[in-house]
């Protein structure tokens, strides 16, 4: 029995480490946006990711940085973003990139998106097809918030778990 | 019909006399045939839990579908307007995820009990299979679920879909997006979470329960074949229905304490998320093996499920006289838990051809 629990462990252990070797392959094959709009974008994705991608972030600024298609980003606030991604200042960094896609007036703006209802459809576009002109809606993380209402509705779950309980114990 | 505890009450006074009008007309009576008292444990139940986590998930669905936009330039923004704004919409989609993990822990346990008191034997094999597409139908409900809040996690499992699809090349044009051009593939991933699938799992229920009805509740490998007193069928749906009330409870519960949140609206180009947990073990494999090996592992888990009755042929019930089968099985399980516990380890990586 200890035998097949120390060759489990193992098993386990040695996937363990194919799994970080592996993961070091699977970044090949990344290709560069065409535009600055998605390049900043992406990097707000690997800021948003958990934990936090750093390196990423700061490589796909850099990329929005020397995309050909600038329209529809402040190049000032997206080489701020760098420096703040270098410093891992999260808040700032996010700040600063979510700022350079809203750029001030007169900046020209980044390619409309496709009209997915007339056209053929890009299914790789989708993601983009609303949000192109501006910066990702932030994640809405939620939480218990001890609101009247949500005691209410504990109260209900009490009940009917109990209600339950009964019955179980009758039949 | 052979007597059980629960006829032999019904027959004189106002409720007898209901339940003979009922019955004549709605033929209720078939509800009574007998089931052996083990059946009414929760190890047991678990199918029954499975089938009313799909109920619970099938009400709140419909509600959600009234304020859902399957579009993919409003699909994120109406899951928002859902959680901030529709009435009750908060809750009722905290129940609808919760439920959905119920449905996928309440299969799986329900598999593994089956699996462990040899429930698959003959002459119930058929059974089994049809077991093992209603597990098929439940990850293929989970995985659409994932992609419809359509946050980042989900346009990352839709690409997974489509790039796997592609890799596939035939075997996989119903699931390409090039299969149709005039309908993103997030509207038909939509179609299939509320209509085809629930569609599909509706059936096999149906017939995954009439044959339970035609062979009987499965003998356990503990107590005698024949009971001496067997319960009523219907004895034990009032069992199955406090388990739900209890689920439905814990449920709520579940909905208000760990609300589930929302990504933000997703970017193209990038992978950066990992997969909910029931489909975790699949992205070590992924990490190692390419995108490819998400078909491959998952064909493979289930042409062992699907051989599962023809290896294991014997009449044996006892789980130390099948110490073969239960190796294997363990082995499975083990391999699915370590790759899990691999992925949540490891770093994220990109897949899918970006």
């Amino acid at each position: 029995m200890a035998r097949s629990i120390r060759n489990l462990a193992l098993l386990i252990v040695g996937i363990a480490i194919l799994g970080q070797a592996g993961s070091a392959w699977a970044h090949k094959g990344e290709a560069r946006p065409p535009d600055a709009a998605t390049a900043v974008r992406q990097a707000l994705a690997f800021l948003d990711a958990v934990p936090p991608n750093f390196g990423e972030a700061a490589e796909k600024a850099k990329w929005a940085l020397e995309a050909k298609d600038q329209a529809g980003v402040d190049r000032g606030a997206t080489e701020r973003g760098i420096e703040a991604l270098r410093a891992k200042d999260k808040s700032r960094a996010r700040d600063l990139l979510r700022q350079a896609l809203a750029p001030p007036v007169g900046t020209p703006m980044a390619q409309a998106p496709k009209d997915i209802a007339g056209r053929p459809v890009d299914h790789r576009g989708e993601a983009e097809a609303h949000h192109r002109q501006g910066a990702p809606l932030d994640a809405l993380t939620l939480r218990f918030e001890g609101s009247g209402r949500e005691y209410a509705i504990l109260a209900v779950a009490v009940a009917v778990v109990i209600a339950g309980s009964l019955v179980l114990r009758r039949v | 019909m052979q007597p059980t505890r629960q006829n032999a009450g019904q027959t004189g006074g106002n409720r007898g006399r209901m339940w003979r009008v009922l019955d004549e007309r709605l033929g209720l009576g078939a509800l009574q045939y007998p089931v052996p008292p083990h059946a009414n444990t929760l190890g047991y139940s678990l199918g029954g839990i499975t089938l009313t986590s799909f109920l619970i998930l099938v009400a709140t669905g419909f509600l959600l579908t009234q304020y859902y936009n399957p579009l993919p330039e409003a699909a994120n923004e109406s899951t928002r307007y859902i959680i901030t704004t529709a009435p009750l919409g908060r809750l009722v989609r905290g129940v609808h995820y919760w439920a959905a993990q119920a449905m996928v822990l309440a299969v799986s346990l329900h598999l593994i009990r089956v699996f462990v008191t040899a429930a698959y034997k003959r002459p119930r094999e058929a059974n089994w299979l049809i077991g093992v597409g209603l597990l098929a139908l439940t990850f293929g409900l989970y995985f659409s679920g994932t992609i419809l809040k359509w946050d980042q996690e989900g346009y990352e499992a839709m690409l997974h879909n489509m790039e796997t699809a592609r890799l596939l090349g035939g075997l996989g044009v119903w699931f390409a997006g090039e299969f149709t051009r005039s309908v993103p593939m997030l509207v038909r991933l939509y179609v299939a979470h509320v209509s085809i699938l629930p569609a599909l799992l509706t059936l096999f229920v149906i017939a995954h329960c009439a044959l339970v009805k035609r062979h009987g509740i499965s003998p356990s490998p503990w107590v005698p074949a024949r009971p001496a007193h067997p319960e009523s069928f219907a004895r034990h749906a009032r069992h199955l229905a406090a388990y739900g009330l209890v689920l439905l409870g814990g449920l709520l519960a579940l909905a208000v304490l760990f609300p589930p949140g929302l990504g933000p609206t997703p970017v193209e180009g990038v992978e950066v998320t990992k997969p909910p947990l029931p489909l975790l073990w699949l992205y070590p494999l992924e990490n190692w093996f390419g995108l490819g090996s998400i078909f491959y592992a998952t064909l493979l888990l289930g042409v062992f499920l699907v051989l599962v009755p023809f290896l294991d042929w014997g009449p044996e019930l006892v789980p130390r006289r099948r110490q073969a089968m239960l190796a294997a099985g363990s082995l499975v399980l083990a391999v699915i838990v370590g790759l899990i516990a691999v992925a949540l380890l490891g770093p994220t990586a990109a897949h899918v051809g970006m």
